[in-house]
C-alpha cells in the first residue's frame, strides 16, 4: 500500500507552496522525526522572491527536485537557489529508482520566521500524491475529519477510459479542515491533489488502508 | 583344492540393479553471469541398465542403456533496476487550475524497478548412456575377498539447450507479471520484456553449459561412476565355516577353512570366482 501522509512525504508525493510576500526565504530539506532538527544537515536553500510578480491566482510554478544523497545524508536541490515573482508558488518533489530513500519534509523561514512548513501546511498549500497501489485509502485531516479516496488497479478498466482518467487529476479542496469531496474513486497512476482552502496547520494522512479484492484485468 | 563360484549373466543383472537402484546422488551450485545470479539444484539417479558379461581376456562387464534421471532446479535472480532503463510516468504533466494559486502540474514519478526477482524454472534431465564398460579387480581386505567393478573413462554429453526456451518463457512470463502491475506503462511492457530478454539471451548459452558442466561432475560423484574407487559387487569372508558333506553325524564339528587366493574371470558369460582353500 502507498504511504499517504504530508508529513512524511515520499517519492510519490508533491507540495507546494505559494510565495505571496517579496523577501528572501530559506528552507531546509528535513529527514529526521520532529524533535531531531539539530541533526539534520546544515545545508539550508534560498529562495528570492522580487517585488515584482503575477496576481494572486496567476503565478507561475517553479519545480524544485530533490534527489537523495546517501554518502551525504541530505537530499540535494535542484536548483539550489531559485528566483521569483510575488504569487509564483514553488513545488518540492523527489527523483529515485530506489525506494530505499527516508520520507522528507519542507520547513521554510523569513528572516528566522517561520513561513512554511509541509508537516503543517497552510492557506494555498498544496499537496499531491500518486497513487501507485489499489485499496481503499481512509485518512484524516489534521487527524480529526476523515476523508476516503477508493484507487482501482489500472488493469480493471478498458485501455481507453482508463487513458481518459490518467489525464485528470483530481482536486480535494480542504475548508476548515474538511475534505470536498470526501470521497473520490481514482485509478493507480493518478495523482490526487489537495489544496488547502482555508485553515492552517493541515495534515493529511491515512488511517486505514485496505487492498483491493485482487484486481480483474481485461 | 579349490572352490568355485559362478554368477551368471542374469545373476550379474539382479547384483547391477541393486547398484544402479542406490546410485543417487543431490548437488548444489551457482554462478553469475551479467545481471542474473543464477541458483541450481542438480537431483539425479540411476535407473535401468542390462548386464552383458564379456568373457576373458576382456573380462568386462558391459552395461547397456543406463539411464541417467532427475531434475535441475534452476533459480535466477535479477534486479531489474540494473536492466531497464529509468521511466518516469505519467508521460505527460498533468496541470489543473486551482483559485488563489494558478495551474499547478502534478510532478512525473520515475518508477522505482521492484526489488530483485527470482524466478524458478525446473529443468528434467533424461538421457541414456547407451554402454558403460567395467573391469574385474580382487581386493584383499584384512577379514574378505571383494570382487570389484571399476568403470573405464567413458564421454557424457549433457546439452541442456533445447531447455533455453522453458527459460525464456518463465522469465518473460514473470517480468510481464511485475510490470503489469505498475500503472501507465502498458504500452512499454512488452519492450521492457525484450529488454530483460536481450540480456539474457546471449549469457543462456554460457549459463547452460555451466549447469550441464555441473551435471557431469555430480554424476562422476556417484560411487559406480568412481574411476579409481572399484564398487564391491561380490564379499566372501576369508575364514568360511564348513561341515563335512554328505550328512553330518552328531557330534561332526564345524570346520573353518580359509580362503587364500581368489580370482574372478568372466567364462562363458558368467562372472566365475576361484578361491585356493588353504
Amino acid at each position: 500500500m502507498d504511504i499517504l501522509n504530508s508529513q512524511q512525504l515520499t517519492y510519490l508525493d508533491g507540495y507546494l507552496h505559494a510565495f505571496r510576500e517579496p523577501g528572501i526565504y530559506t528552507y531546509r530539506v528535513l529527514f529526521l522525526p520532529r524533535g531531531y532538527e539539530g541533526s539534520e544537515p546544515d545545508s539550508a536553500y534560498t529562495i528570492e522572491v522580487g517585488r515584482e510578480g503575477n496576481e494572486p491566482g496567476s503565478g507561475k510554478q517553479h519545480d524544485i527536485t530533490l534527489r537523495w544523497d546517501a554518502s551525504k545524508r541530505a537530499y540535494q536541490p535542484e536548483p539550489a537557489q531559485l528566483s521569483l515573482g510575488v504569487n509564483d508558488y514553488v513545488l518540492w518533489h523527489v527523483t529515485t529508482t530506489t525506494v530505499a530513500i527516508p520520507p522528507y519534509s519542507i520547513r521554510g523561514a523569513a528572516e528566522d520566521r517561520p513561513a512554511f512548513d509541509s508537516r503543517a501546511m497552510g492557506q494555498h498549500d498544496v499537496f499531491t500524491h500518486f497513487f501507485m497501489t489499489s485499496g481503499d485509502y481512509t485518512y484524516t485531516i489534521s487527524g480529526r475529519v476523515e476523508g476516503r479516496i477508493s484507487v482501482h488497479d489500472h488493469r480493471e478498466v478498458d485501455p481507453s477510459e482508463y487513458q481518459k482518467r490518467t489525464t485528470e487529476a483530481p482536486v480535494v479542496r480542504i475548508i476548515q479542515g474538511k475534505p470536498e469531496p470526501e470521497r473520490l474513486e481514482v485509478f493507480t497512476g493518478q495523482t490526487v491533489v489537495w489544496v488547502v482552502e482555508e485553515g492552517e496547520q493541515v495534515t493529511i494522512a491515512v488511517k486505514r488502508a485496505t487492498e483491493r479484492s485482487q484486481a480483474k484485468p481485461r | 583344492m579349490d572352490a568355485t563360484l559362478a554368477v551368471s549373466e542374469s545373476g550379474a543383472n539382479h547384483l547391477m540393479q541393486d547398484l544402479i537402484g542406490l546410485a543417487s546422488i543431490a548437488r548444489s551450485g551457482s554462478g553469475t553471469w551479467g545481471p542474473f545470479s543464477v541458483g541450481y539444484d542438480v537431483n539425479i539417479h540411476l535407473a535401468g541398465g542390462t548386464v552383458e558379461l564379456i568373457d576373458a581376456p576382456s573380462n568386462r562387464v558391459r552395461v547397456h542403456n543406463v539411464n541417467v534421471l532427475g531434475t535441475v532446479a534452476t533459480h535466477f535472480t535479477f534486479d531489474l533496476g540494473a536492466i531497464l532503463p529509468t521511466i518516469c510516468i505519467p508521460p505527460f504533466q498533468i496541470c489543473v487550475d486551482i483559485p488563489f494559486i494558478g495551474t499547478v502540474c502534478t510532478p512525473q514519478i520515475c518508477i522505482p524497478w521492484p526489488p530483485p526477482l527470482t524466478v524458478s524454472v525446473t529443468l528434467p534431465i533424461a538421457l541414456t548412456i547407451t554402454s558403460l564398460d567395467f573391469g574385474i579387480l580382487v581386493q584383499s581386505n584384512p577379514t574378505t575377498w571383494v570382487v570389484g567393478i571399476l568403470l573405464f573413462p567413458f564421454s557424457l554429453a549433457i546439452d541442456l539447450s533445447p531447455e533455453a526456451g522453458a527459460i525464456i518463457s518463465a522469465i518473460s512470463a514473470e517480468v510481464h507479471s511485475i510490470l503489469s502491475g505498475i500503472p501507465l506503462i502498458g504500452d512499454l511492457i512488452a519492450g521492457l520484456v525484450d529488454i530483460v530478454l536481450n540480456a539474457l539471451t546471449p549469457l543462456l548459452g554460457a549459463i547452460l553449459s555451466a549447469i550441464s558442466g555441473f551435471i557431469n561432475t555430480v554424476l562422476m560423484l556417484l560411487d559406480l561412476f568412481s574411476l579409481t574407487v572399484p564398487v564391491p559387487l561380490l564379499t566372501f569372508n576369508k575364514i568360511q565355516p564348513a561341515l563335512p558333506a554328505n550328512f553330518p553325524q552328531p557330534g561332526d564339528l564345524e570346520v573353518d577353512i580359509t580362503l587364500a587366493a581368489l580370482n574372478a574371470n568372466i567364462l562363458d558369460h558368467e562372472l566365475v570366482a576361484t578361491a585356493d582353500i588353504a
